[in-house]
């Protein structure tokens, strides 16, 4: 009887075993899905190309009774910050944004945008405690080809468009800033322009 | 026997699923809110509810199989929302089940609960009797693996649906 028991002991944990190590590879599959899908704030090739001079816009704040000029030569740094009020990414890294905000604070103006209605924009507001300047404009989503959330565009000083990409996380966010002061357009840009000196290096090696 | 590895199974699911989900718990209120079911207060306030009851439902089926009852309700709740955007075709919203990261809504998740809702009805069947070593062993273990297999499936699912590439937005 003893022995009947130890060797269905046996065979249970063996069969666990193998369940968890199938767990441990579709876990592992699944991170390498994260981890593959864009390093950098993925850059659409849709709307306005980076380079050229920001479209310019004149939006009335919600937030506060002020207008806020986008584009142009503003002499900062401005990021659109693209977000709905239902995405949950958008709101992981809203106190993301209030981090960079303050570390960027002498460079940067971080400005919140989406389009719906003003109420239900305006709770959110006063419920995430958001500090931010917000527009609501369909037409400025529909410039920059906004397709998915939550998205970034860095406008630099002299109101050209730096950057712009879906983001996910902080480093994506951080990638769009150090893409601008790169001069670059995008994390993929530098990649590409790197190994395309890397290659020319290779070729003289040759 | 099989009544009672079925109990401790969901028990098992139920308490993982709700610490996930209480570990990240900001997320999870964003996700209840995008089932679009509760107005925005109300979501909030359901998603502060219900993983606090889910994980006393799991604690409960361990005890008593009279649980089954308010864990099939709770799970009838579940599938109830899933089905409900999955025929307003929103299927491009996260599930928070807890387990998986990046579920999407879908028919196969519905059918994956009408399967759990299975599992709590064989549970309702018999109550907690004493066990030889045998049986025991056999309950511990074949629970062990039908919970690892729930989440790893679970994983595979959201693994798929990551590969199946998505209609151009």
């Amino acid at each position: 009887m003893s022995a009947m028991v130890a060797a269905l002991a046996f065979a249970w944990i063996a069969i666990i075993a193998l369940t968890l190590t199938v767990l441990a590879l579709a876990r592992q599959i699944g991170v390498l899905h994260e981890r593959i899908s864009p390093i950098g704030a993925l850059t659409m090739q849709a709307g306005p190309k980076s380079g050229q001079p920001a479209p310019l816009f004149d939006l009335p704040d919600i937030a506060a009774p002020r207008r806020i000029r986008i584009g142009g030569a503003t002499g900062r740094t401005q990021m659109l910050f693209f977000l709905s009020t239902t995405c949950p990414v958008c709101k992981k890294l809203l106190p993301i944004l209030r981090m960079i905000a303050a570390d960027e604070r002498r460079t940067t103006d971080i400005i919140l945008a989406s389009d719906g209605d003003t109420e239900e924009h305006q709770a959110f507001l006063r419920r995430e405690k958001l500090a931010f300047p917000y527009v609501l404009s369909a037409e400025l989503g529909i410039t920059y080809q906004i397709s998915r959330l939550p998205y970034a565009v860095v406008i630099a000083p002299d109101g050209l468009l730096a950057a712009k990409g879906l983001v996910n996380n902080r480093e994506q966010i951080e990638s769009l800033l150090v893409a601008r002061e790169l001069g670059v357009s995008s994390l993929q840009d530098y990649v590409a322009r790197e190994s395309a000196k890397l290659e020319t290096r290779d070729d003289a090696v040759v | 026997m099989t009544a009672s590895v079925c109990r401790f199974t969901i028990a098992m699911i139920f308490a993982l699923s709700a610490i996930h989900s209480m570990r990240d718990w900001a997320v999870y209120t964003a996700q209840v809110a995008q089932y679009k079911i509760l107005p925005v207060r109300l979501a909030r306030i359901a998603s502060w509810i219900l993983p606090p009851v889910q994980l006393a439902i799991g604690i409960m089926l361990v005890i008593t199989n009279t649980a089954c009852m308010p864990g099939l309700a709770l799970m009838a709740l579940f599938t109830a929302a899933i089905a409900i955007n999955v025929a307003r075709g929103r299927t491009d919203i996260e599930c928070g089940c807890g387990g998986a990261t990046g579920q999407k809504l879908s028919w196969a998740l519905v059918t994956r609960n009408i399967i759990l809702c299975g599992l709590l009805a064989v549970g309702l069947t018999a109550p907690n009797t004493s066990w030889d070593a045998a049986t025991l062993v056999t309950i511990i273990g074949a629970t062990a693996f039908l919970v690892t297999f729930y989440f790893a499936a679970g994983q595979l699912l959201a693994n798929a649906q990551a590969l199946t590439p998505r209609r151009a937005a």
